[in-house]
């Protein structure tokens, strides 16, 4: 495990050698000056709590006839737009920025919020290149999610209460950056998330979603005893980053403590095997735009604590205990992937797919190298959006043949043409195909770990064999073969399936064809956590 | 400072001498008229509590504030007035007009008495209050006394009721036992130390001794008959089912507050001596209390006895705060947080389920099924209100449980917050049934909406839900007045 390729400056080097083109991140450490003051401030604060300031006005909305419905439906997609709009906004002046140097948080707001037993908790906000991606991420998903609720017409109003809720704590727990708030926000998902599965999920949603919410608060409760233990006998006096995710020396037990607490916690959410049992029944039996959102951005909640809270605040027990975390990610990547094999069920194909290519993700966060967590941001963006888009076309087969059973379909390809190419345009990009954001994420994270973990990254990279023929083998059974009369008459795409699905897929090449544009931002906030990890912070 | 004639000394019980007032009017109108109408009385029991309450801030003026004397003693050096005290007045007097305003869906249940109804929470509201006060064993036990003996009537008041008086009996049973219990701990002390105010009998106590211990021990497991915690909880069941639900909702917060209030006055100023015996005794009794209540909650079918076995379930998370008791302050300032905070949402609750059950919806859960669409109110109040209780943020009880449990922790007890932490998971899963019951179960499509609350009732409903929505924004505020209030208790 010392062999952990830490410095930024190499990292970079190697990635420069083994990367085609425009893959050239710029290598190097953050500058510890933050821009934060520069700017109107309120960016952040305005993304996070818009979505909530629509849930309320749609609370008195009526919701009695179509049109009052279709208000309700108009109000939702305005209050998610906007955080998309400050999103590509912040994200595009970021890229912009990246001439003038390196940055670690921008959009900084800082307030004295709570002062208790004389330790401290900021109202603190900010936003750099770990997070920034996601938060893109999330508040696209979430206009897709509004437009591929579209046609629902059951309790509407409460729906999208829910939905924009929802929306606050997770865009809120991708800014925050005290501990206190990160929790707050990381359980405001909760119970808006138990409900959306449990009113609006297929027939055993109930057990979908008490089996959610146990796991859910088990990881809640053991990130808030995390957080207590490491803001009291960290000695730091306080619950922000500033003080506890900067070079913070804790003792042995503490930080040992610490980190397998909130390894834990996340690892319900990523969801690591064997913790991961309550994300095929959450993700099967919710509605399609659930499942976008619950595989889209509530697993990258795990992602994200791992590299934030996991590597940010407990460097020193993460380099110690990363074969377990490699060995992990092995187990995860196989297992995903065989039981997917194994699945008949489309969405529970896709569900189990998502724990293989979260544990890629893993490997990184084991290796702990530069190029290898680069590639675990961009691998949670892009499977975000390509897991995203997949739960989005089996619900389009769904809504049209009323069954998921990959055995009852087939042949169709010929009733549905366009929405074949974009499901083999997915399971493509799923698979990891060169030019697509999957490839890069991966290829980078390979990279990244092999020197450390030969045999671990050459079993990780069998399971995408196993990924490919997964996914083949299902766009064989569903879509080609011959005709099945049974399925004469589906339509094709229609003009709004074609609305949502579009910009995924554009997105999706994007990130595919010219990651250069973005990796930088990425490695910005990276090198923050190789410089901690590597101790010169 | 004291008063030389009883008169002069009467100025130091304003609010007290306002309370004992608006009952007495209550219950001699009672007496004297059959036929006022209930109104009447809820407006003479809101006048007299606000004027109380209001009349408590007047003490904050001049209040001397030096650690070695943080108030004023009064009548014959029984009671105190410092800050701890004034904090608990305003508290005890919302509490109890929280509980006057959900009255109005049961008024035809108490409907012969319902003078002697409201004379009585106020009675039970001044015994809260002197127990809040109290600094000697003989006011301590007459306070502790006002107040049960109002709870008991006030639990068997609808007579015809046979669960009701069986309820009453129950309590009255218990409590004389717990009394009696308590009894035996404070003669202990008497009998050690030759006193009866707790700071003469911590200066009498000296040394630490197995006496000692056995008298604080007593005395602790008498306390936690009021505070509805084990061992002393059996009661809690019985009296909330066969009680009306304001008065369950009444016995939920006020009585627990007052026990709360008297329970760390005497640990702190009378037990400096044996504190590890009594943390220890606390820490079990915390422990077993999370432990019981939440998971026999979670076989209820009853939605008054799960709202009692999570009554004994937050004894014990507050009990966690009093176990966490540092060398500053803090420790009692979260515990008053809590209190306050874990009062109002509750009794918000409570309200929605006095309205529920007044309209004749019934009192099994799954009466409850489809109330999104019967009674959007009242859904609403008991969903925010439960999600509060498990201590979910953005909600208020987040805040509450993150204080107890911040203060625990820096306290050393941090296995007891690992259990309140697994305690609180196991919560949320019967917490949760009730909001799954009323949001996700679509109950009998045919039944005919509720009719929208009285309009008090209302007010009651939506303060508690509003209160556990929006006082997290004030959370710094409401936390400095509590560490205000727990100035007095610091130990020295």
């Amino acid at each position: 495990m010392n062999g952990v390729v830490l410095s930024g400056l190499h990292a970079g080097m190697s990635l420069a050698q083994v990367t085609p083109g425009p893959l050239t991140p710029t290598p190097g450490q953050p500058t510890t000056t933050t821009t934060g003051g520069e700017f109107p401030t309120l960016l952040l604060t305005t993304l996070i709590w818009v979505t909530l300031a629509a849930a309320l006005v749609i609370i008195f909305m009526p919701e009695r006839t179509a049109e009052q419905r279709g208000r309700i439906r108009l109000m939702a997609l305005a209050g998610t737009t906007v955080p998309v709009l400050m999103a590509i906004g912040g994200l595009n002046y970021q890229i912009n920025q990246e001439g003038s140097g390196g940055f670690s948080y921008v959009f900084e707001e800082k307030h004295q919020w709570i002062t208790a037993f004389s330790v401290h908790s900021n109202y603190h906000l900010g936003v750099d290149g770990v997070s920034l991606p996601l938060l893109l991420l999330s508040t696209v998903l979430f206009v897709v999610a509004v437009l591929a609720s579209w046609r629902n017409e059951r309790r509407v109003r409460l729906y999208f209460v829910l939905l924009l809720v929802l929306e606050t704590g997770v865009n809120g727990f991708f800014c925050s950056l005290d501990y206190v708030l990160l929790f707050l926000f990381y359980e405001v998902e909760l119970v808006p998330m138990f409900l959306l599965i449990a009113i609006w999920g297929g027939p055993r949603r109930m057990h979908a979603a008490w089996k959610f919410l146990i796991f859910m608060l088990t990881s809640s409760a053991l990130l808030l005893a995390a957080i207590l233990l490491l803001a009291f006998k960290g000695g730091a006096g306080s619950f922000d980053f500033d003080q506890l995710n900067t070079g913070l020396h804790l003792s042995a037990g503490i930080a040992t403590a610490g980190f397998w607490l909130t390894f834990i916690s996340f690892a319900i959410k990523l969801p690591v095997v064997p913790l991961h049992t309550w994300l095929p029944d959450a993700h099967v039996e919710a509605s399609t735009p659930v499942s976008v959102i619950l595989a889209g951005i509530l697993l990258k909640l795990g992602g994200y604590g791992m590299l934030r809270v996991v590597l940010g605040a407990f460097p020193d027990a993460a380099k110690r205990y990363s074969l377990a975390i490699v060995a992990l990610a092995v187990v995860s990547a196989i297992w995903g992937t065989l039981a997917a094999l194994a699945q008949d069920d489309l969405k529970r194909l896709v569900a189990y797919g998502s724990i293989g290519h979260m544990a890629i993700v893993l490997l990184a966060v084991g290796a702990q190298s530069s190029i290898a967590l680069n590639g675990a941001v961009l691998q949670m963006v892009a499977h975000g959006f390509i897991t995203g888009l997949l739960f989005l076309l089996v619900g389009t087969v769904y809504d049209r043949t009323r069954t998921r059973s990959i055995s009852r379909l087939g042949g169709l390809a010929w009733q549905m043409p366009r929405l074949t190419a974009i499901w083999v345009f997915a399971g493509l990009a799923s698979l990891g195909l060169p030019f697509l954001a999957g490839f890069v994420a991966e290829f980078m994270v390979f990279t990244g770990a092999f020197p450390t973990h030969r045999f671990a990254t050459v079993v990780v990279m069998a399971s995408i064999a196993i990924t490919t023929g997964y996914l083949l083998w299902m766009l064989q059974r569903v879509f080609f073969g011959p005709a099945k009369e049974a399925y004469e008459r589906l339509r094709d795409a229609s003009t709004l399936e074609l609305f949502y699905l579009v910009p995924m897929v554009v997105a999706v090449t994007i990130f595919g064809v010219v990651p250069g544009r973005i990796m930088p931002v990425i490695n910005n906030g990276v090198a923050t956590l190789v410089a901690r990890l590597s101790g010169s912070v | 400072m004291s008063h030389p004639s009883p008169f002069a000394a009467a100025v130091d019980l304003i609010p007290e001498g306002i309370l004992l007032l608006g009952a007495l009017v209550c219950g001699s109108l009672a007496v004297v008229h059959r036929r006022v109408p209930a109104p009447v009385y809820r407006g003479l029991s809101a006048l007299t509590l606000v004027a109380a309450a209001g009349s408590s801030l007047v003490y904050l003026r001049g209040l001397p504030t030096s650690p070695s004397n943080p108030g004023y003693v009064a009548w014959s050096e029984g009671l105190v007035v410092d800050r701890y005290s004034i904090f608990f007045v305003p508290v005890l007097c919302a509490f109890t007009l929280m509980t006057v305003l959900a009255s109005a869906p049961v008024a035809q249940r108490i409907r012969p008495h319902v003078g002697e109804y409201h004379a009585l929470l106020l009675t039970a509201t001044l015994g809260a209050v002197l127990l809040a006060s109290a600094r000697e064993m003989i006011a301590f036990y007459v306070a502790l006394e006002l107040l049960s003996i109002s709870l008991y009537i006030l639990v068997g008041i609808s007579k015809t009721e046979p669960r009701s008086s069986e309820a009453a009996f129950k309590y009255l049973v218990y409590g004389a036992a717990a009394s009696a219990v308590l009894l035996y701990g404070l003669a202990l002390l008497y009998g050690l130390t030759g006193r009866t105010d707790l700071v003469g009998v911590a200066h009498g106590l000296g040394s630490s001794s197995a006496a000692a211990a056995l008298a604080l021990t007593l005395v602790i497991a008498g306390l936690t008959f009021k505070l509805g915690a084990v061992p002393l909880h059996q009661w809690v069941p019985d009296v909330y089912e066969g009680a009306t639900a304001p008065v369950a909702g009444f016995i939920a917060t006020l009585s627990k507050a007052a026990g709360f209030a008297i329970l760390l006055r005497v640990v702190v100023t009378t037990f400096p001596v044996a504190r590890s015996t009594w943390l220890a005794v606390i820490a079990l009794a915390a422990a077993l209390s999370m432990v019981l209540g939440n998971v026999v909650a979670l076989a209820q079918s009853r939605m008054k006895r799960l709202l009692a076995y999570s009554s004994i379930g937050q004894a014990g998370f507050i009990l966690v705060g009093v176990v966490a008791y540092p060398p500053d302050q803090q420790g009692v300032a979260a515990v008053l947080f809590y209190l306050f905070t874990y009062g109002i949402v509750v009794l918000g609750v409570f309200a929605a389920v006095a309205h529920v059950e007044g309209s004749g919806a019934g009192e099994e859960i799954d009466d409850y099924r489809g109330l999104s669409r019967r009674s959007p109110i009242a859904a609403a109040a008991l969903a925010v209100g439960m999600v509060s209780l498990i201590g979910i943020p953005p909600t208020i009880g987040f805040f509450a449980k993150l204080f107890v449990f911040e203060a625990a922790v820096q306290a050393g007890y941090a296995w007891l917050v690992l259990l309140a932490l697994a305690m609180t998971v196991v919560s949320a899963a019967y917490y949760l049934r009730v909001l799954r019951v009323m949001y996700v179960d679509a109950g009998d499509q045919d039944a005919a909406p509720l009719p929208w609350p009285p309009r008090v009732t209302l007010a009651a409903i939506a303060v508690g839900g509003l209160a556990a929505l929006a006082l997290g924004a004030a959370v710094q505020p409401l936390f400095a007045l509590a560490g205000g209030a727990a100035g007095p208790l610091t130990v020295r």
